[in-house]
């Protein structure tokens, strides 16, 4: 592969080494395994975002999102999408960056008011992407947000499909004036939203190449009436088609990463990597058989992960219909133009 | 780092600029056109448009300027293709030889035939079709028998060509035949052939939607010249497979019924059912992948380099787009479909459930397209 970003390769690199074959078939790990964090931090992908002159990589998301291609191709058991965009958020709310790992809160129903002198949240979120393992929760009220020290929040463990974590985070705590901010954003939780598509569809996209590329050397090794599965026509056409599907995923990462705050190219971006992740996963499937269903095989480490993070941050069904709300009145006329007006 | 590349297209502000030039003319010249014809696409066939884009200097416009052309980069003609595609205008007078039979000649043609062809093309007067296909060669097509027999003046052609999309309405064909021993995809040549030559028989094909386009065509003891062939004899089956990728990743490979995509939202208004309007949304969303994917495609032919395995990936995934836009259209809006209806979308969506079989047959099989796929995985 060539055109590839030095670092981008770097953080492939580094991730591959980190989780290789799960010959034991292992749960996932319930901690970030011992070095790894320490490892990310090192390369400074936590502060990816954050500007040069406040100690970070000073990335754009253009730029940023395609590091994450590795997190899927891996399936590495790291918030590092979450806490970039943690990061990203403190930034944007004049606060320092942290190492982390962080956690965002921006879902749920939160009530931050003033009070003695500081401020008091409280409120709670379903499914919060790795709070028990975060060193601060960055929560978001409307254009506020505040920095919640994980002592202070009763978490209740939780887990998506492919059992990475996805927590109850329940808050009632006074916090002091320093810990809330306001972020210079127009409209966050949209924002917030679209990043969040982004950051999956940029992990799905590693993801559906890591399953081509199994389905291809399975299909390659695996013998049967006498040679091997590549040999079959039916099974060439299948993985021909899981290709199709992994381009796909590819295409929308790319666009969702060159206009990561467009709803409609975002929320292209996920419906069709979502639409990918499905099809792709249960031809990988069908291809490895019975052994690839198995908790020891590594294929399931990545078709869990495309299941569950196709549903996150809006499902093909969610954006769609926004998209298609968007588009559709712009009319016969209008809706070209709407498709391929400036970035799109 | 195994993802198969698709390198982001380059952004051009002169594409963009150019966008809305043609635009504009396209809005006033098309503007009584409706969308039962806009929805024939690039098999809309009117010369006298044709011609009307070779005095702007829309067609073969990255060619040399001493041939016609403009010089203009690959992301420029992307940009007029796709608005051409965009508002169903009948390109198909020129499409092929523009497409395919120009770089073809560019590549490999004599400089007669370059200097005799090339600015007739490009001025949207010229028309060329392909002759690859038979009755006993169809996706199989290295078993073609049509031979040109050598003679002292040059060859002597018998055998009949088949499908041949647009032979009765063109100048040209590029034929596809053997010249010399050998079978397979050995020994065979391609040679340009004025269609007005004695000894050729166009007989019509009529299409299930009703359309003529097909033809056979039938040479018999037809004489060509020496100067007919087209690059090196014994070359052919490497040439027309070079050809064959330049046609597979195009904005024609996922925009044929874009038309009613179009017309969908327009009777769908300004308050569409949640269920419409993600109907409409997943297929703005493959649209626009697939649209990343074939501008990919296009830079990387641009930069020289040889995709084969991803243009045969955007075709396979865009010739299904194609089909699946007419069957969402039917399934949110309950119209029978009907070309003599009065309803504009209905006669639209007629046409397109008629025509969507061949968008996964022409310019290679979905079947064909999947065996280059599984070959360039490295799985046969």
């Amino acid at each position: 592969m060539t055109g590839v970003d030095p670092m981008a390769e770097a953080v492939d690199r580094l991730l591959g080494g980190f989780a290789g074959p799960n010959p034991a078939g292992a749960p996932e790990p319930s901690i970030l395994r011992a070095g790894e964090w320490d490892a990310v931090c090192a390369m400074g992908l936590p502060l990816a975002l954050v500007s040069e002159a406040k100690g970070g990589v000073g990335l754009g998301w253009p730029e940023a999102l395609p590091l994450l291609h590795a997190v899927g191709r891996h399936a590495a058991f790291l918030p590092l999408g979450e806490t970039m965009l943690a990061n990203w958020l403190l930034q944007r709310a004049g606060l320092a960056p942290e190492a982390g790992p962080l956690a965002v809160v921006s879902d749920g129903a939160w009530s931050l008011t003033r009070a003695d002198g500081g401020w008091r949240l409280a409120g709670e979120a379903p499914r919060v992407p790795w709070a028990r393992l975060a060193t601060r929760l960055i929560v978001v009220v409307e254009d506020r947000l505040a920095i919640v020290d994980p002592g202070r929040a009763r978490i209740v463990p939780g887990a998506n499909l492919a059992g990475e974590p996805r927590d109850h985070v329940a808050v009632d705590a006074a916090l002091p004036q320093s810990c809330v901010a306001t972020i210079e954003d127009p409209r966050p939780g949209e924002d917030l939203l679209c990043l969040g598509a982004a950051i999956r569809a940029s992990a799905m996209a590693g993801a559906l190449a890591r399953i081509l590329a199994l389905t291809v050397a399975y299909a390659g090794d695996r013998i049967q009436f006498g040679r091997p599965l590549a040999g079959f026509q039916v099974i060439q056409h299948n993985i021909a088609r899981i290709a199709g599907e992994a381009a796909a995923g590819g295409a929308a990462a790319a666009i969702a990463a060159a206009a990561p705050l467009d709803p409609i190219l975002v929320g292209a971006a996920k419906v069709r990597a979502g639409e990918a992740a499905g099809i792709a996963a249960a031809l990988a499937h069908q291809v490895h058989g019975a052994i690839g269903f198995t908790h020891e095989h590594d294929l399931q480490r990545f078709t869990r992960r495309l299941w569950a993070w196709r549903d996150e941050c809006g499902s093909e069904a969610f954006w769609s219909a926004r998209i298609g709300k968007a588009l559709v009145p712009a009319g016969r006329e209008g809706l070209w133009p709407a498709l391929t007006a400036g970035g799109r | 780092m195994d993802a198969i590349r698709f390198p982001p297209p380059p952004r051009s502000d002169r594409a963009e600029a150019l966008r809305r030039e043609v635009r504009a003319f396209l809005a006033e010249a098309l503007a009584d056109m409706p969308p039962r014809r806009r929805i024939e696409s690039w098999m809309g066939f009117d010369p006298a448009f044709s011609r009307k884009l070779g005095e702007r200097g829309w067609i073969g416009m990255t060619w040399p300027k001493a041939y016609g052309g403009e010089a203009r980069s690959a992301a420029e003609r992307y940009v007029v293709l796709e608005e051409l595609l965009a508002v169903g205008a009948p390109v198909a007078a020129h499409w092929i030889a523009a497409r395919q039979s120009g770089p073809l000649i560019l590549a490999h043609g004599s400089e007669a035939q370059k200097s005799r062809l090339l600015p007739l093309i490009a001025a949207g007067e010229l028309y060329v079709c392909i002759g690859m296909s038979e009755p006993d060669a169809g996706s199989d097509l290295a078993s073609v028998r049509t031979r040109a027999e050598p003679t002292a003046d040059g060859y002597r052609v018998n055998g009949t060509k088949l499908w041949t999309t647009n032979a009765h309405r063109s100048h040209f064909m590029i034929l596809l035949c053997r010249t010399g021993p050998g079978t397979g995809r050995e020994g065979l040549s391609q040679l340009l052939v004025d269609l007005a030559t004695p000894g050729i028989r166009i007989n019509p094909i009529e299409d299930m939607a009703g359309q003529r386009h097909f033809n056979e065509v039938v040479f018999e003891d037809v004489l060509l010249a020496p100067t007919a062939l087209i690059g090196e004899e014994g070359r052919g089956w490497a040439q027309a497979m070079a050809e064959l990728s330049l046609e597979r990743s195009g904005p024609e490979r996922f925009l044929s019924t874009y038309p009613l995509l179009a017309e969908l939202v327009h009777i769908l208004g300004g308050q569409p059912s949640e269920a419409a309007a993600a109907a409409v949304g997943r297929l703005a969303a493959h649209l626009v992948t697939l649209r990343h994917l074939s501008r990919s495609v296009a830079a990387m032919i641009d930069e020289g380099e040889d995709p084969a395995l991803q243009a045969a990936l955007v075709k396979d995934l865009g010739a299904s787009f194609e089909q699946e836009i007419a069957e969402v259209a039917r399934s949110v809006a309950a119209v029978e479909p009907s070309m003599a209806a009065s309803s504009e979308f209905s006669a639209a969506l007629a046409y397109a459930l008629l025509s969507a079989p061949s968008f996964s047959l022409r310019g290679g099989t979905r079947e064909i397209l999947r065996g280059i796929i599984a070959r360039g995985l490295g799985l046969r």
